[in-house]
């Protein structure tokens, strides 16, 4: 018998109520002498894994960035663009990729091809890739509008930039350390920042997650950790991965693009 | 000898191969039983309350929010302006704040006395008018952020403060979102920086609160009473739940800087 049912058991009814109502604080006291269902992890104010989760298995973010890569696996073709590494190029794109690029923003990557800084940019040519493949970047850059019109610029007429961002995520200390850790987004300010460079229609913006994938991120879990379902339920209100394809239109010069960057003139 | 050594020299190579391949997935297979204990039966996907915990007690971030407010009680005096309505004002001000405005981005708040946007440079409220302006939980709401803190440098009084606090861990308040929309969330490093380039550097004071438990409890929907004094005071600055920032206008320089 646990002594939650000891409790019911000897408790008057008046005592029980009392008991019901009072903090989960007392009922997390009295669930070390049994169990009280659902509150282990609100136990510890430290995270289960310290890492993000990669030494358990997969990264839970990476469940939902690579799902939505997999969806966009044709527009992954041709002259690529990815940053750090190539990996996911040659994960999705495989034999449709002819030439592949990697940026870092330091010169100390023996991946890199190109050494640049988005925000900067202005030492990759105009109207170059056919895809960019960007996850995980943008929160690490402070200028969002300059780093978003180099991609708009850099890529060509009729290519497609594939970007992933945080909307819940812990610091990431390693890069806070180097270039910094400065944003997390919603679905509403990344279809506004991309809107202001590409066309109103060529930009489309999901959102992954709900609060359990939020927590078990938060704390280090990997996707082993959760069951599928977990997973793939989305709550609007936890966005834990924001996801954006925009298309520049075929018809566009890189030099002028569509929208005004940097003036927020509709705002409430 | 054991089972696997065994296995290894009586099977053909084939099964050995589909045998690895079967171990890598049995792993995965059994790894989950052993996790979902180290989770506990945390597993809902739902939160406890979608109202941030209102319901059951104190919301998570207020904690904060008004420990930081506490601590910079002595900036609110004379002419104070904040967001919605003027409860902080009156809990940390008291008798210091002579004068008390409230804004509201929209008309229709019956409390409200100015009726401003930050972004389009706070029309109609006059430069140099407030001694302290207190802006918590504002900022993610304002799309075009450097027009906003260019607002309030604008009507801060030479040698006035601004207290104010954002969000980075944290769910989308619906509501917000849906009447203003709901755009930022900031790392501490993003809040100095922004604020750097319009006050001067050495009047910046950056803070991050929190931990993951409390953004556990946060994004749950738990309470404060739900957690102990000691899980909120622990702070790990890889889990920044709530960011607080002081900024001070500097007396000797004239408004018009950037």
């Amino acid at each position: 018998m646990t002594a939650k049912n000891l409790l019911k058991a000897i408790l008057p009814p008046p005592a029980r109520r009392w008991l019901r109502r009072q903090p989960l604080r007392v009922k997390r006291w009295l669930g070390r002498f049994g169990s009280y269902g659902g509150i282990d992890v609100f136990r510890r104010n430290t995270p289960l894994n310290k890492d993000w989760g990669g030494g358990r298995g997969q990264i839970a973010d990476r469940h939902y960035i690579e799902q939505f890569l997999a969806e966009h696996a044709g527009d992954v073709q041709g002259h690529v663009l990815e940053f750090g590494d190539d990996s996911y190029t040659r994960t999705f794109g495989g034999a449709h990729v002819t030439q592949v690029d990697v940026l870092h923003l330091t010169a100390d990557n023996p991946h890199a091809t190109i050494v640049a800084d988005l925000a900067d940019g202005r030492s990759i040519p105009s109207d170059t890739f056919d895809c960019i493949i960007c996850t995980q970047v943008l929160l690490l850059v402070y200028d969002l509008h300059a780093a978003i019109r180099t991609l708009y610029r850099i890529l060509k007429p009729g290519g497609t930039v594939l970007v992933t961002v945080p909307g819940i995520q812990k610091i990431s200390r390693g890069d806070m350390m180097k270039s910094g850790d400065y944003w997390r987004f919603t679905t509403l300010s990344m279809r506004r920042l991309f809107e202001e460079a590409f066309p109103r229609d060529h930009v489309n913006v999901k959102a992954y997650g709900n609060v359990l994938a939020a927590v078990a991120f938060l704390h280090g879990l990997a996707v082993e950790d959760l069951q599928r379902e977990d997973l793939e339920y989305h709550d609007p209100d936890y966005e834990v991965t924001i996801t954006l394809r925009a298309v520049k239109p075929k018809a566009a010069s890189s030099s002028q693009p569509s929208g005004s960057i940097g003036k927020g003139t509709d705002h409430p | 000898m054991t089972g696997e050594n065994l296995l290894n020299t009586a099977k053909p190579f084939p099964v050995g191969t589909w045998l690895r391949v079967g171990q890598t997935r049995a792993g995965r297979f059994l790894r989950r039983f052993r996790s979902r204990a180290d989770i506990g039966r945390i597993g809902r996907t739902r939160p406890v309350s979608i109202n941030f915990g209102d319901e059951r007690g104190q919301i998570v971030d207020r904690y904060y929010i008004e420990k930081f407010l506490a601590e910079h009680a002595a900036d609110v005096r004379g002419h104070v302006l904040e967001f919605g309505d003027d409860s902080y004002t009156r809990q940390f001000g008291g008798a210091r704040a002579t004068k008390v405005d409230v804004l509201q981005v929209t008309e229709g708040n019956p409390r409200a006395t100015v009726v401003a946007d930050l972004a389009q440079g706070g029309q109609p409220i006059p430069s140099d008018t407030f001694d302290c302006i207190i802006c918590t939980q504002v900022l993610q709401y304002i799309y075009d952020l450097s027009a906003g803190i260019r607002t309030l440098y604008r009507i801060l009084k030479p040698g006035g403060a601004v207290l104010v606090t954002v969000p980075c861990i944290q769910k989308i308040d619906r509501e917000d979102m849906e009447a203003y929309g709901e755009y930022w969330r900031f790392t501490s490093r993003a809040l100095r920086q922004i604020f750097e380039e319009i006050f001067p550097r050495d009047h910046v004071d950056v803070r991050a609160y929190g931990n993951v438990l409390v953004a556990t409890a946060f994004l749950y929907g738990l309470a404060v009473e739900d957690l102990r004094p000691k899980d909120l005071e622990f702070h790990d600055p890889d889990y920044e739940v709530t960011v607080t920032l002081r900024a001070v206008k500097s007396p000797a320089l004239p408004w018009g800087r950037p």
